[in-house]
């Protein structure tokens, strides 16, 4: 038996640090291994299934009917094997292949028998006797008679190998990721003393900030793209379903004649029309509810603007400010048909008008595209890529083989009766419970195998399917998989494919990503669903933390860091965080972040329709999108912050402006260049979240930018500051100084520009960046 | 500073100037203008219909493929058979007719490709990349990476498949107009180069030490995914004076708007890169081809435009002198099935085509078929004649012998990525 150890990873430290051994158990064991063969070739049963039957066998072969929802569980199957979205699909799926092997036909296991045709099976002769994959599950029966297992397997191949980010650090990175902004005194020195449990706390205090709620309205508009309709919510109403659609204008449909007051109700009803579902996400999290309820929640979330255009008294909702656009509450929904309120069937964000319209259907789909988006966005399943295994058109008969074959077959069966689930919601995403005309060969609503077998619940369709899929293990997968890309900026890795010639070392990685993942849906699971838990999970994992490894395969090591470049929304709230200042539209008098406005599919990112996905990569575009953003910063925030009181600056607290590096004659001023390290020391610590020793060679590569620009500026004795950097504006408001609070209007001492410098090059880092 | 400032810098201080992805050739040698040729990437996103355009059957055959034309009124440009359909656009009908006659001698056409996959994701990724395995770089991103090899610019991309697999950046344009300003990211007026933020030696300086920084970060990262990160910044950032000679050989936003077809708007902006010498690879993409209900009368004017902006991109080509210099690759998801669905739809079908044109493909001839059912014939894979004992031509032997066509396959770029395949077929030689 193997003495896996618990101790396997290390803070990073300070450079010169010998890194400690952390104690955090964030992994399990790897199992055990008995004595067996060779440690070369040897695999045992669950490595041989892992590495050969699944990858080159189920994978290919099997699932596409022998999934829980396929064609043969339909059919009784005993032979069921999960896809890779279900959590501890391997563990599951070994147990019941080595309890299928077991049952015998003529002295023969059935799991060879039927995939040859040999007796009777649904897929037909799917496999040769004789092919590889015949003998491949021929060395499977073998081995559920005479189980294998190997020496020298057992130790863990992580041990001692990972570094990661300390509390501290992680705090940082944490703080901006969720909350946009820099961890307090405070809380660093709490965490500091406290360790992993300090972090744990803090994370939880975070997270219930405002800041992080609409993170997480980010995240899931990344997915759900209903930002797409930002500013059009009310597009999206039949004015007859919602006779107090115009309640602003007393009923009466826009002419483009409105008041400011008509103009500013129209705009927050739009706002809480449009941002329906993500409110929804986020007002399950505020109150700490069940996850499950952004699906299952019997109930819609408006604003004081949004509750009038559905016909609601705000005042009976509970606001407590009903001034507040970004307040949302609980509210049921009727619509008007026939001039009688017609209550809504509620669903979470499947009945969002939002929703339904950024996923509408045409005669022709007949709901379909909506149920592939139902099980992409909140079961981790991709149907269409059932279809993505090679497949021989020699083999299809049909001309129309999405009804007739088998190869379609197996996905339709899957897709329709969700399809139908929303069979009275109209393309236009209106509640139509009298509707009629459903095709005839459209199966019954239903999930899998369960059925909705009453017509007259077919109007309350999506709430049964709401139930059925929150209970479905791949609901919580859906979530994590969702919250691992918006945090980790990558997306996460897939079990290998057969054949794949970095199979064994992305098989390992692929492992201890799992370990992970089970270890947080454990925790989500065990926490009442609660979506935090997620954010903490990973943010408290080595994926989140780890800064380097050793001695391992980068194939292996895939699975660690984060390494994104920042999307435009989190490098404008990190460069407010770490200046005290934002980068924003000049003359525009709300002082919008650029990034996020006029910059932003320059610098990769998304618009919710026409361009979905972001780019994860800089390109020469984005880097000269960064390069302005620097200099114009720098020349904003260094007369900016010498307008200040001492105490109040954040950059330049250790030095002044008239300390310069050199006297008139070019000796050394010892105090200044001590001051001018310190700062540069501080700086490094802010921006970029490094602690360097004061003779770390970063420090001394940025003082000596500093002094090589400040000798050429000296040289020329040009002591003028360009107006847009001089220190004559209010760079929080925007506002312009006054007589007295003007300062900084030049460069007598050459060191604005220098410090400008120094900015600009440390906005350009990579860890600034990028996290 | 620009790249030849850069350079000598470089020389004279010292500092290592690896490409960061291990990718071959130097910076001196990537500060060379390329010439040519260029890769213009067409993708006509959600499963084109080649039997409405190269692969015609008709409808009174042993299946009924085509609705709206019989086997009799199929047309023929040269060696080409192409669908009598038609739309009107611009007040003048136009259709596979009028694109195959004008195009019959350039074009190259692959019949009966099996992209062995009816998934739109990878079918996207095996035409253009070769395998359907994730994650495997684009055929412009392998050529923007071995051709120029520190070219930040060298893939541009508004859709179709942009994988990069690290090889190389992936730029998009976006709004034209907003490029001018950063562009000159160091002038305060973009129009004034005397009004800077920086003296120039205190901006090439920044510059340089944080070049120097980032590649010390990038050797010290052990993380795969962090150094992948900070290659890609490395990389990205060599586009000091690169990128003012691309804002200036751009059309104006204004001018890009005026053009009717969204392919040819796209192109415009590629073309504009093609002429700097700064992109090599360009990928566009337009929608709509996946009609599972009511496929004839939305699939049939889809079909005329592209073909029509295709014919716009090829006369763009000549008006911006470019004239055999780009190689057009054409191609989609997958093909769509032979029969109708009850929607009068077409669903997904694996058997597709492909369309080429320019410097080093020989026009006028059509390569694999398919049968009266639509499925692919197979073809001896030395002569590319017809063969029921020879193989199916696929992804992997149109991507293996593109490579060649570029003189990209021995490069380190597609060494990386190799496209396996159990034979070569002599595509375009």
């Amino acid at each position: 038996m193997s003495n896996a150890p618990t101790s396997r990873l290390n803070y990073v430290g300070s450079r010169s640090d010998t890194p400690r051994l952390l104690t955090l158990g964030l992994f399990a064991t790897l199992g055990s291994a008995l004595a067996g063969c060779g440690a070369d070739q040897c695999l045992s049963n669950t490595q041989f299934y892992e590495q050969k039957v699944w990858a080159e066998v189920v994978a290919t072969s099997c699932i596409k009917c022998h999934a829980p929802e396929g064609v043969a569980a339909q059919k009784n199957s005993k032979f069921l094997q999960y896809s890779q979205a279900f959590p501890g699909f391997l563990d599951l799926n070994l147990s019941n292949i080595t309890e299928v092997a077991k049952t015998q036909y003529d002295g023969q296991s059935i799991l060879l028998l039927k995939p040859t045709g040999k007796i009777d099976h649904g897929g037909g002769a799917v496999l040769a006797e004789g092919s590889p994959e015949y003998n491949t599950l021929k060395e499977m029966v073998k081995r559920t008679s005479s189980p294998v297992s190997c020496d020298g397997q057992s130790a863990d191949p992580l041990s001692g190998k990972i570094e990661i980010l300390d509390p501290t650090q992680t705090l940082r990175k944490a703080a901006l990721q969720l909350s946009g902004r820099l961890p307090t005194d405070a809380e660093i020195a709490t965490v500091s003393a406290g360790g992993e449990e300090a972090l744990g706390t803090a994370l939880d205090a975070m997270m219930t900030e405002k800041a992080f709620f609409d993170r997480l309205k980010e995240l899931y508009n990344d997915t759900l793209l209903t930002g797409r309709y930002t500013g059009q919510g009310l597009n999206l109403l039949n004015a007859a379903d919602y006779p107090n659609k115009f309640w602003y204008r007393n009923g009466k449909a826009d002419d483009g004649m409105l008041t400011m007051q008509e103009q500013n109700d129209r705009t927050w009803s739009d706002y809480g029309i449009a941002s329906e579902a993500l409110e929804l996400v986020a007002y399950v999290a505020k109150q700490n509810k069940p996850f499950s309820e952004i699906l299952t929640a019997n109930y819609t979330v408006v604003n004081p603007w949004s509750a009038r255009v559905y016909g609601l008294n705000p005042q009976t909702l509970g606001f407590t400010n009903l001034a507040d656009y970004y307040e949302f509450r609980e509210a049921k929904v009727s619509i008007t048909q026939g001039g009688n309120p017609l209550a809504l069937p509620h669903a979470g964000i499947l009945t969002t008008p939002v929703f339904l319209n950024r996923y509408p259907t045409t005669a022709t789909n007949i709901n379909r595209a909506r149920a592939r988006f139902t099980f992409k966005f909140f079961l981790a399943t991709d149907l269409l890529a059932v279809a993505e295994r090679p497949i021989d058109p020699s083999s299809v008969t049909s001309l129309t083989p999405t009804r007739d074959d088998a190869y379609c077959t197996s996905c339709h069966k899957i897709m329709d009766p969700i399809a139908s689930t929303y069979q009275k919601w109209d393309a236009a995403g209106r509640f139509v419970p009298m509707a009629t005309g459903w095709p005839s060969f459209m199966p019954q609503p239903g999930f899998g195998n369960a059925i909705v077998d009453n017509v007259s619940q077919y109007p309350a369709a999506l709430q049964w399917l709401s139930q059925r899929i929150v209970q479905d293990p791949r609901f919580a997968v859906s979530a994590l998989n969702i919250i691992y890309r918006g945090i980790m900026g990558q997306e996460p890795l897939q079990y290998p494919l057969a054949g794949d010639p970095e199979f064994a070392a992305k098989q390992k990685a692929w492992q201890e990503q799992d370990k992970v993942f089970q270890k947080v849906l454990k925790s989500f699971s065990e926490g009442n669903q609660n979506v935090k838990l997620l954010f903490k999970g990973l943010i408290m994992s080595s994926l989140y933390r780890a800064t380097s490894v050793r001695g391992l395969d980068p194939a292996q090591a895939e699975m660690l860091g984060t390494g994104r470049y920042l999307t435009p929304e989190l490098l404008a709230r990190k460069i407010g965080a770490t200046l005290g200042i934002r980068w924003v539209r000049p003359f525009d008098p709300e002082r919008r972040d650029l990034l996020p406005t006029d910059y932003n599919l320059l610098y990769g990112g998304i618009d919710f329709d026409n361009v979905t996905r972001r780019l994860t990569s800089p390109n020469g575009i984005m880097t000269s999108v960064a390069q302005r953003m620097a200099n114009e910063m720098s020349c904003q925030a260094v007369t900016w912050e010498y307008t200040k009181p001492l105490n109040d600056r954040l950059l330049f607290k250790y030095v002044k402006l008239s300390e310069a590096p050199e006297d008139d004659n070019g000796f050394p001023v010892p105090d200044a260049i001590n001051n001018i390290r310190r700062n540069i020391q501080h700086l490094h610590q802010r921006i970029l979240g490094e602690s360097l020793d004061i003779n770390d060679p970063e420090i001394e590569r940025t003082y000596q930018l500093f002094v090589k620009t400040w000798r050429e500026l000296h040289a020329a004795a040009n002591t003028d500051l360009p107006y847009e950097c001089e220190g004559r504006w209010d760079r929080e408001t925007g506002a312009a100084l006054m007589g007295a609070q003007i300062q900084v209007t030049d460069d007598r001492y050459f060191t604005v520009r220098s410090w400008m410098a120094v900015l600009s090059y440390l906005m350009l880092d990579y860890k600034f960046l990028e996290e | 500073m620009d790249r030849r400032s850069f350079l000598k810098f470089t020389a004279a201080s010292g500092v290592a100037l690896m490409s960061p992805l291990g990718i071959e050739g130097s910076a001196r040698a990537a500060a060379a203008t390329y010439g040519g040729p260029y890769f213009l990437l067409i993708h006509a996103s959600g499963g084109w219909d080649p039997t409405l355009a190269c692969d015609p059957k008709g409808s009174d055959g042993p299946v009924r493929i085509n609705a709206t034309f019989t086997r009799g009124q199929i047309g023929q440009a040269g060696n080409i058979r192409y669908a009598p359909i038609s739309a009107t656009i611009g007040g003048n009908p136009y259709g596979p007719q009028q694109f195959f006659t004008k195009y019959q001698n350039r074009l190259y056409i692959i019949n009966g490709i099996d992209t062995t996959t009816g998934n739109h994701d990878t079918g996207t990724r095996a035409i253009w990349s070769g395998q359907v395995t994730d994650g495997f770089p684009s055929f412009a991103a392998v050529v923007a990476a071995a051709k120029t090899p520190d070219n930040p610019l060298g893939f541009i991309a508004n859709g179709g498949y942009e994988t990069t697999a690290g090889l190389t950046s992936l730029t998009r344009l976006g709004n034209v107009d907003s490029v001018q300003r950063i562009a000159y990211a160091n002038r305060i007026d973009p129009a004034n180069p005397m009004n800077t933020y920086h003296t120039n030696a205190t901006w090439d300086r920044i510059n340089m030490m944080q070049r120097e920084r980032l590649d010390d970060l990038r050797k010290r990262q052990t993380l795969p995914r962090l150094s992948r990160s900070a290659g890609e910044l490395y990389l990205a950032r060599s586009t000091d004076n690169t990128l003012p000679q691309l804002a200036a050989a751009l059309p104006s936003q204004a001018m890009i708007n005026a053009a009717t077809n969204g392919l040819h708007r796209q192109a415009m902006v590629a073309l504009a890169g093609f002429k700097t010498g700064l992109a090599v690879a360009a990928s566009i993409s337009t929608g709509g081809f996946d009609t599972h209900g009511n496929h004839d009368n939305s699939h049939q004017p889809l079909m005329c435009n592209f073909l029509y902006g295709i014919d716009m991109i090829m006369q763009e080509i000549t008006n911006q002198g470019l004239d055999g210099k780009v190689v057009v690759c054409v191609g989609s998801d997958f093909g769509r099935t032979p029969g109708y669905n009850a929607q009068q739809g077409k669903d997904h079908w694996n058997i597709t085509s492909m369309l080429f044109m320019g410097p080093g493909i020989s026009g006028g001839k059509v390569v694999g078929s398919t049968d009266d059912g639509q499925k692919a014939n197979k073809v001896n894979p030395s002569t590319l004649q017809p063969d029921p004992n020879g193989t199916r031509i696929r992804c992997e032997h149109i991507q293996n012998a593109l490579r060649k066509l570029a003189g990209v396959a021995d490069s380190s770029a597609a060494r990386k990525f190799p496209i396996a395949a159990t034979e070569e077929m002599p595509l375009f030689t």
